[in-house]
């Protein structure tokens, strides 16, 4: 007599020896592996200011735009997510098309950093940087592209300094946070933002880890370790994996009086939007954005969502505003092939033609002259240490 | 020999040397108590529980009564009336063992009305007119205002304690009903029950334990005693606060997977049964992934959560504030001092970048200046 699910019972048996073995094969792969790296694109330090740095990606081409783009990563994880590796690389796309391209390295902040503010960020290090690169290519102004938290970043100094930029990128960018469709949002309503700085000093990342990997708990922490396993006959699916695992637990610890600024004038007050947000001692008018601005957010975005993001266009006084979405999750938006194949491209072919217009710095070329005013193409040329 | 031939396995032997040293132990421990039960079963059979005070009693009023006699019959020496006042001196020692036995007898009652406040009183009331009695007895005249004064302090004192803790505990009592009530709601399904629960919990507990730990202290270790007690306040409140945030975990993994089950079970009524374990271990995930991201966004959950988390960070810093206080005495910085340190350094930091701007700034300016002067 037949057991009413034999059958179904011995394919579920046959499921669990293929899995069983396939875990086992992801062992004996994993106890081979050395460490991975990521974030291996070539690139200089060229500026630093106490602990955060200032590099230059090599350029790839030897006819550059002729603007560089700047960009400022967020504070919370790594900018390594965007050069996570050679197949699964924005820099590296970005630098194929021939954008020349400087990053702010934030660091790791120890408790000697913890009363860095949200002010010194964006008023002195971030306006460092920007004068560096200003300096060094004799431009007026330059390109700024922001992600994340370091969107918002960018967002706020542009009003604040949009003498010293040519166009602005804010990428999955929270810019209007009274919103209900993000967890994070949500939950900052019940913090006591302020108890944690004063108790804590900085956040820890593993805090802030623990909070990214609960707003999906079952995909971060069970579904995604599953899918490993069953991609066990792949070694390259592995590394993949890996450099994915390593970008998201190096998790630098938050400053924590910048963490309190940020958690409560933004998350709490939405202050930015309001017009209310103070930063060196002057109100951050999003009004003063009058430069080309290319905007961009993730529909399935859980960390950012689109609300969030989205109504970027309507606050800004600029009357070329590109606001563009890509069906992908936060992460997908570095990683995901939809956006290795177009989100680069976009990127750059929107840089390059905003990029014609180029004003040069009186200390660079001995006066103020704007090079080809409705030119069709304008280049600069990569420096020697080009690779 | 025969013994020796057959070895025994190790489990056989392993057995009697449990049972063996089981016996040992019930021995020993039962010649220990032997004095002990002897005792307990020779004042039983007197039946009554305090039967030392009537032997002693009957004692020593046999030998007042024969002293008495023997002292009626004194003619020399010190005389009868010195010999009766001998009598009465050593019998203060057996008046005031018969008051305290008679206290003694009273104990296990005043244990039954311990939150009783006016049985309680009365039972005091009658050892103060027994202690008046001796006092009759002793010095043939009530006791002073000043002795009374004391005895009343002593009747307010356990009146006042018996207050207090009546004040603590009563509350906790009350509620216990109603906390009965609301896990039974919870344990239908009635969300709100929990929430209810812990407002009653906060309520209570800020009634009574919570007031004691807030109490300010007095004397030369004021601070440390009120830092103290704060501490084990934020622990309390620390403690108290994990279950409830637990039970949103528990209830919606539980309710997370009836649906799981429902689904499958859907699934085969319509002949379309899961064909795959992976089939089902995605139902499984994907329906937990949704129902606990409802839950997320509950607003009783984000409540519980902030309340976990605030609690644990007060906590925290009340512990960093003993440690940083235990550690006075070491050459060991503390937190605020090397906050000190990290907000001048930051200062520096600031100070130095300005300066450093303001050199640049100068030397953009002055550069043409200094170059022609040193042309010329």
């Amino acid at each position: 007599m037949e057991f009413p699910y034999e059958k179904q019972a011995l394919v579920f048996a046959k499921e669990v020896e293929k899995y069983t073995g396939r875990l086992l094969t992801v062992t004996e792969t994993l106890l081979k592996t050395e460490d991975v790296d990521i974030a291996t694109s070539p690139k200089d330090l060229v500026f630093q200011q106490d602990k955060v740095k200032l590099y230059h990606f090599r350029p790839k081409k030897k006819e550059l735009c002729p603007v560089p783009l700047l960009v400022t990563y967020a504070l919370v994880n790594r900018e390594t997510m965007m050069d996570l590796e050679e197949g699964r690389s924005l820099i590296r796309n970005l630098l194929d098309r021939g954008i020349d391209i400087y990053i702010i390295i934030w660091g790791y902040p120890s408790r000697l950093d913890r009363f860095i503010t949200l002010d010194d960020c964006i008023d002195i290090y971030m306006n460092d940087c920007v004068d560096y690169v200003r300096k060094e290519t004799g431009l007026e102004k330059i390109n700024l592209m922001g992600v994340c938290q370091g969107g918002t970043f960018t967002i706020i100094y542009t009003s604040l300094y949009p003498e010293k930029v040519q166009n602005m990128v804010a990428m999955v960018a929270p810019v209007d946070f009274d919103t209900d469709d993000g967890l994070l949002h949500i939950w900052s309503r019940y913090m006591d933002v302020d108890l944690m700085v004063d108790t804590l000093g900085n956040i820890p990342g593993d805090f802030m880890n623990l909070g990214f990997l609960m707003l999906k708990p079952f995909q971060l922490m069970v579904d995604k370790y599953i899918g490993l396993v069953e991609s066990a006959e792949d070694p390259a699916l592995i590394q993949n994996f890996l450099r994915m695992e390593k970008w998201i637990f190096d998790s630098p610890d938050q400053a924590g009086e910048t963490f309190r600024k940020f958690l409560n004038e933004m998350y709490r007050k939405n202050s930015l939007i309001k017009g209310e947000l103070e930063i060196g001692g002057r109100k951050v008018d999003l009004k003063r954005i009058n430069m080309p601005v290319l905007n961009i957010y993730a529909e399935q975005d859980h960390l950012v969502p689109p609300s969030s993001s989205k109504p970027l266009a309507g606050l800004v006084s600029s009357q070329d505003v590109t606001t563009t979405a890509f069906p992908v999750g936060h992460i997908g938006m570095y990683v995901s092939s939809k956006s290795q194949r177009e989100l680069a491209p976009l990127i750059a072919d929107w840089v390059m033609a905003h990029s014609t217009d180029v004003a040069k710095t009186k200390s660079a070329e001995g006066g103020s002259t704007t090079q080809g005013a409705g030119a069709k193409k304008a280049v600069r040329r990569s420096p020697k240490k080009a690779a | 020999m025969e013994a020796q031939s057959q070895p025994k396995d190790y489990f056989s032997q392993w057995d009697e040397f449990q049972k063996g040293l089981f016996s040992q132990w019930t021995d020993s421990y039962a010649k220990m108590y032997q004095p002990w039960t002897d005792t307990v079963k020779f004042w039983q059979s007197m039946g009554v529980p305090f039967a030392s005070l009537d032997l002693f009693s009957m004692w020593g009023k046999m030998t007042r009564d024969n002293l008495a006699k023997m002292t009626e019959q004194a003619g020399e020496g010190v005389g009868p009336t010195v010999a009766f006042r001998m009598l009465r001196a050593s019998n203060v020692f057996v008046v005031l063992n018969e008051f305290w036995m008679e206290v003694l007898k009273d104990l296990s009652r005043l244990y039954e009305v311990r939150e009783d406040a006016v049985k309680s009183r009365e039972i005091f009331e009658q050892w103060v007119q027994r202690y008046n009695k001796v006092f009759e007895q002793l010095m043939g005249s009530p006791p002073s205002g000043t002795a009374q004064e004391i005895m009343t302090s002593w009747l307010n004192t356990m009146q006042a304690y018996q207050a207090a803790t009546g004040l603590m505990w009563n509350p906790w009592l009350q509620a216990m009903p109603r906390w009965q009530e609301q896990t039974e709601k919870f344990m239908k399904g009635d969300w709100s029950a929990l929430m209810e629960a812990r407002s009653l919990w906060r309520e209570v507990y800020d009634e009574t334990l919570g007031r004691t730990f807030m109490m300010p202290a007095f004397g030369l270790t004021k601070e440390q005693l009120e830092r103290l007690r704060r501490t084990y306040d934020a622990f309390v409140r620390y403690w108290f606060s994990i279950p409830t945030f637990y039970q949103f975990f528990y209830k919606t993994g539980t309710e997370a997977l009836k649906e799981v089950f429902d689904k499958v079970q859907n699934m085969k009524l319509e002949e379309m049964k899961p064909e795959t374990l992976r089939e089902i271990y995605q139902i499984w995930w994907t329906t937990n992934e949704n129902a606990f991201f409802q839950l997320f966004k509950n607003p009783d959950f984000c409540n519980a959560m902030g309340e976990v988390l605030n609690y644990g960070l007060r906590l925290k810093k009340r512990l960093d504030e003993l440690t940083a206080e235990w550690c006075k005495a070491m050459s060991i910085p503390s937190n605020r001092e090397f906050d000190e340190v990290a907000m001048a350094v930051q200062d520096l930091r600031r100070k130095v970048r300005m300066q450093q701007k303001t050199i640049e700034e100068l030397e953009r300016k002055l550069g043409p200046t200094i170059q022609k002067r040193r042309r010329q």
